[in-house]
């Protein structure tokens, strides 16, 4: 099988978008340690149940943005360029 | 940007069309849904104020009627055993009278029998001495007068035998058919009896049987025959 | 006890309808179609109605769906409102109450002015959301040729003929999209040079490797080459190529003799023969029967132009809240002009107010933050459910699929959560921030 320069982007492209893709093991391990705090801090006091989820939620949603960006980024990686 | 769809067009589209959503809510749906979440709240507030001072209420109501309750079931206590005595009392006594009655009835219902099956004993009587006399007359071949005859015949059912004497106060004497007055008194002479009760058992056949205390002197026609079937065998 | 049951209920109807209609239907259920994977809504109609440019796409007809749905569901619920709701109304005051009871915790008193927008675009999403989890979304639509890049299957009735699983398809050019355009035009495309060159290239595949004859369809199959074909049966690709241009070179000088191919078309083709085959031969079999399925409906919250349009709006509306409480010093949040004037006290200003600017980049950020961020979760979420149901049609994709539904409802929380958020510190931080 012959591989021209076209096919060699794309198996460029490939690995790239999948490199791309590491930037989410950072936002897992933050998601994990938030979603820890938050049920640590629901065991202590579980009256502040309600405050401590939402704030959880908020958290959560950013830490998973930077995930977001990296899928965007392999995104753009794999579709736009 | 192309790559990624994103588009002025559909974007402005996409806005406007958000933003006919939200008026269209905004002017129809969340006014109604936030009066409404805040008079339900209000109301639950009010309700929840409300029954607690129902629930002070109740709780003086219910001690009242439990000391109301306490007092009534004492009297109800009483006047339950009092009824429950004349009660008991009426069915004992309503079960005595029935059972005197049955017992009377059941008495009066047996000497009924009783009378009953001696008249038509009594009647056989007459009967029974025709027959004999006609067959005695058929087999001594010789006529017999009716003196003679009424003789046998009183000998034959009411003939007293001798160690009936002297047995003591009180005797029962039982006959195959009733027995007239006359005979009772023959009897009553013989035996010196005070009290004599007079019983009939057709099963004996003729003759007399006397019974006194423990003492039975059978002079019954069925002891004598079974005294000849035995010295025959 | 009854819980139990409805846990065992669940377990038999999806066992039933992941397992066993599968299994029932199989060549028809069993295996699934790669679909297509892009990111810009795929276009069902275009110059819709006769209106020039107006092009209809697949996430837009989706979004229009959301509005009918949202708009029944909302008005339908308060159509009569009763102390006592029925189950409409419960359903829906059970949501919103959430939502308000949310908003007056966060936002305190200002819960009355950012409810609407917050509740609307949780409604507006959840449903979006969910939507696109409904079956034969995102499946069922137009079928049409594949276009250059994309993956074709070919069709048998009015479906795409997938038989095993995991067939990937055949990635499409542009000569077949031309091809097989021609031929659902109803005008036969015929191109006689082509044929002959196929099949001089089967014939000769099939010299090399012995067998009485190869077909494009049974043999060669979706998805690889007839060098592919060839090599992995032990034959050499050389060898097919020189004996196919043999093949070509007489066949085309019968055929010009014959008038079928103009004599100057064939000179030109005799002349690049090798070229030709050589190109033939490892990709481009003129195939015209490639299709696609373009589906009528695709999630709309997977269209950025909704997600970034719904982020730009949220991001407007933050600031609308923030200057209505505190007019336009509210701005001074980011170009900290007190800051700067007390700099001859309090040296430290400065710093306050390059923060302010620095402020300025993350409040735009947010307007890409909440687009992208409900972009790539239903996008994603989307691609997996696709993805599974390719590589296993079976049980697999129903796990996935109770995932995205939760996924759907998180989403559309977060972000009106985060609306909520952003607008009630909007509101009332400020003070705080001048005091000091």
């Amino acid at each position: 099988m012959e591989i021209n320069g076209t096919d060699f982007i794309t198996a460029l492209k490939t690995i790239g978008a999948g490199l791309a893709m590491i930037g989410v093991i950072g936002p897992g391990i933050g998601i994990g340690l938030v979603v820890q705090g938050a049920l640590t801090a629901i065991g202590r006091n579980p009256d502040a149940a309600d405050q401590i989820i939402t704030n959880m939620i908020l958290g959560i949603a950013f830490a998973e943005a930077v995930a977001i960006y990296a899928l965007v980024v392999s995104l753009i990686i794999l579709f736009v360029m | 940007m192309e790559a990624l769809g994103i588009n002025l067009g559909f974007f402005i589209a996409q806005l406007v069309n958000f933003g006919i959503i939200f008026f269209l809510l905004a002017r129809g749906v969340w006014p109604r849904v936030t009066k409404m979440l805040d008079e339900r709240a209000a109301k639950i507030a009010q309700q929840l104020e409300d029954a607690r001072a129902a629930e002070e209420a109740r709780e003086n109501a219910e001690r009242e009627r439990d000391k109301m309750l306490a007092q009534a079931r004492g009297d109800g206590q009483k006047l339950v055993e009092e009824a429950r005595q004349r009660g008991e009392e009426q069915v004992k006594q309503i079960l005595r009278d029935a059972a005197t009655e049955a017992e009377q009835q059941r008495a009066a219902a047996r000497a009924q029998a009783e009378e009953e099956r001696n008249r038509i004993l009594a009647d056989t009587r007459d009967q029974i001495a025709a027959l004999a006399i006609s067959a005695t007359e058929r087999l001594i071949g010789d006529g017999m007068d009716e003196k003679r005859a009424k003789s046998v015949l009183k000998r034959f059912f009411s003939e007293a035998p001798a160690e009936a004497k002297g047995l003591g106060k009180q005797i029962t004497v039982i006959s195959a058919v009733p027995l007239a007055d006359d005979e009772k008194s023959d009897v009553k002479k013989l035996t010196g009896a005070d009290q004599i009760e007079y019983k009939v058992d057709p099963a004996i056949l003729g003759g007399l049987v006397i019974r006194a205390g423990d003492k039975v002197v059978d002079g019954s026609v069925r002891g004598d025959l079974s005294a000849l079937s035995a010295q025959l065998r | 006890m009854k819980g139990v049951w409805i846990l065992l209920g669940i377990i038999a109807v999806s066992v039933f309808f992941c397992g066993i209609v599968p299994g029932l239907m199989a060549g028809q259920g069993i295996a699934v179609a790669l679909p297509v994977i892009m990111v810009p809504g795929e276009k069902v109609w275009e110059d819709f109605v006769g209106i020039k440019g107006l092009t209809i796409t697949n996430t837009l007809i989706a979004t229009l769906l959301t509005d009918v749905v949202v708009l029944l569901f909302a008005f339908g619920a308060t159509r009569q409102m009763k102390t006592i709701p029925g189950r409409l109304q419960g359903l829906f005051e059970v949501i919103t109450g959430l939502l308000y009871g949310l908003a007056k915790n966060t936002a305190g008193a200002n819960a009355k002015k950012v409810f609407p927008l917050m509740a609307t675009i949780f409604l507006f999403l959840l449903i979006a959301n969910w939507i696109k989890l409904i079956p034969s979304v995102e499946s069922v639509g137009l079928m049409h040729c594949a276009e250059d890049g994309m993956v074709g299957y070919e069709k048998v009735g009015n479906r795409l003929d997938v038989r095993k699983t995991m067939d990937r398809g055949v990635r499409a050019t542009e000569e077949n999209y031309n091809l097989c355009h021609h031929k659902e035009d109803g005008a036969a495309h015929h191109d006689p040079t082509e044929e002959i060159v196929q099949s001089a290239l089967l014939t000769a595949a099939a010299q090399e490797l012995k067998v009485e004859s190869v077909s494009l369809k049974d043999d060669v199959g979706n998805g690889s080459s007839i060098a592919a074909y060839v090599g992995s049966n032990g034959g050499s690709v050389e060898a097919v190529q020189t004996a196919a241009v043999a093949l070509v070179v007489e066949e085309l000088n019968k055929a010009a003799e014959a008038g079928t191919v103009s004599a100057e078309e064939a000179a030109t083709v005799i002349d690049n023969s090798a070229e030709v085959v050589a190109e033939v031969v490892t990709e481009n079999y003129y195939r015209d029967d490639l299709y696609i399925v373009t589906p009528f409906l695709r999630g709309a919250t997977t269209d950025l132009n909704l997600t970034l349009a719904l982020g730009l709006l949220a991001f407007i509306a933050i600031q609308y809240f923030g200057v209505s409480a505190h007019g336009i010093r509210y701005f001074t949040k980011f170009v900290n002009t007190p800051a700067l004037e007390n700099a001859g006290k309090n040296p430290m200003g400065i710093m306050d107010f390059a923060v302010g600017l620095l402020e300025i980049i993350s409040e735009i950020s947010k307007i890409l933050s909440f687009g992208f961020r409900l972009f790539g979760n239903l996008f994603a979420g989307g691609v997996l459910l696709v993805v599974m149901s390719f590589m296993l049609s079976m049980l697999v994709p129903a796990g996935v699929y109770a995932l995205e539904l939760f996924v759907g409802l998180i989403q559309a929380f977060v972000f009106s959560m985060l609306l909520l958020v952003f607008s009630s510190m909007a509101m009332a931080g400020h003070g705080h921030d001048e005091s000091h």
